[in-house]
């Protein structure tokens, strides 16, 4: 027995499978995360949601035919990564003097916000990356991995640095574990299928279990 | 022989100027750009393709209009503006120049 979830796929429902629809989840958020500054976000999103319906099996859309993730997968690999053409454009601040004067007359277009995020893009160098959970390379649930991709140390270092937290604390740090794991949301999979390892993948399907558990019951 | 990885900038680059063209000849769906494209070597993906069809749409080089399917919610089918044709034939004369430089250059030696 698996556990279904029904999803939304721009206003039509479909059936998932548990692991599918993570992946699925994953590949969105993804996606609303390279579009963050993309004045289009929303209508891009829709049209995805759009062409990943489209491409689902026939029968997911007439019968209560559950949707795996052997179909989904490669669905999603058709669709690529998701690209922002503006971002990329002003990535060379000040490399090609044409692109910007395009992205001057692009700004006086669309007003406030997009000059607000000039500014933003202009000052922000360094970009920290989100604190999440990384299931490529971990060995548990991620959290070192992502400890090490936060703060930019060699993830060797950071899991040392746990053990010895574990002796000297009397096993509090284990708690600190569990308290992030739980806490922090788990970074998209590498679609490109950078392998993930036995336990990584079965611990984080407990943590997304047990959190839209918990949303339920809260619900 | 060329490496892929000295071209794959010069095919993106040139992506623009090819979703336009196709929108040139007729109003098309997303899924027939795709098709058209996965003929040449420019083939691309709906991750790219879509952020791409807005940001011209934005330009005011595109627009679209709404069309009922048999098969599903209706589509987005688009066509080129009064700008999008201008900035096409636009095109059109600058590679029809680069052409002629690049042949040129080579004839120097």
């Amino acid at each position: 027995m698996k556990p279904v979830v029904t999803a939304s796929l721009n206003q039509q429902a479909y059936f998932f499978e548990q692991d599918a629809f993570v992946r699925l989840e994953d590949y969105l958020r993804n996606a609303n995360r390279v579009l963050a500054h993309n004045p289009d976000r929303e209508e891009i999103l829709r049209d995805l949601e759009q062409a990943i319906a489209e491409r689902c099996p026939a029968r997911a859309r007439t019968a209560s035919a559950v949707i795996t993730l052997a179909e989904l997968a490669p669905i999603l690999t058709e669709m690529g990564p998701v690209t922002d053409p503006s971002a990329q454009s002003q990535e060379h601040v000040g490399g090609e003097p044409e692109k910007d004067s395009a992205h001057a007359e692009h700004t006086a277009h669309t007003g406030k916000a997009d000059t607000a995020q000039k500014h933003r893009q202009h000052r922000a160098e360094y970009v920290r990356p989100p604190l999440e959970q990384i299931s490529e390379g971990a060995l548990l649930s991620g959290v070192c991995m992502g400890l090490s991709r936060y703060f930019g140390i060699e993830v060797s270092l950071i899991r040392i640095a746990m053990v010895v937290l574990t002796l000297i604390s009397a096993g509090l740090a284990i708690g600190l574990y569990l308290f992030l794991m739980f806490l922090l949301p788990y970074a998209p999979v590498d679609l490109d299928g950078t392998p993930i390892r036995r336990w990584p993948r079965k611990i984080r399907g407990w943590v997304e279990r047990a959190r839209s558990r918990l949303c339920g019951a809260l619900r | 022989m060329l490496r892929d990885n000295k071209l794959a900038p010069l095919r993106k680059g040139l992506l623009e100027f090819l979703v336009l063209k196709i929108c040139s000849a007729r109003s098309v769906y997303s899924a027939d750009i795709l098709r058209r494209l996965a003929e040449t070597e420019f083939a691309t993906q709906e991750g790219t393709l879509y952020p791409l069809l807005s940001r011209l749409r934005r330009e005011g080089l595109l627009a679209y209009e709404w069309q009922e399917s048999d098969t599903g919610p209706p589509r987005k089918y688009y066509r080129l503006t009064d700008s999008g044709r201008e900035q096409v034939s636009a095109l059109d004369h600058y590679w029809d120049r680069l052409n002629h430089t690049i042949a040129n250059l080579g004839h120097c030696e």
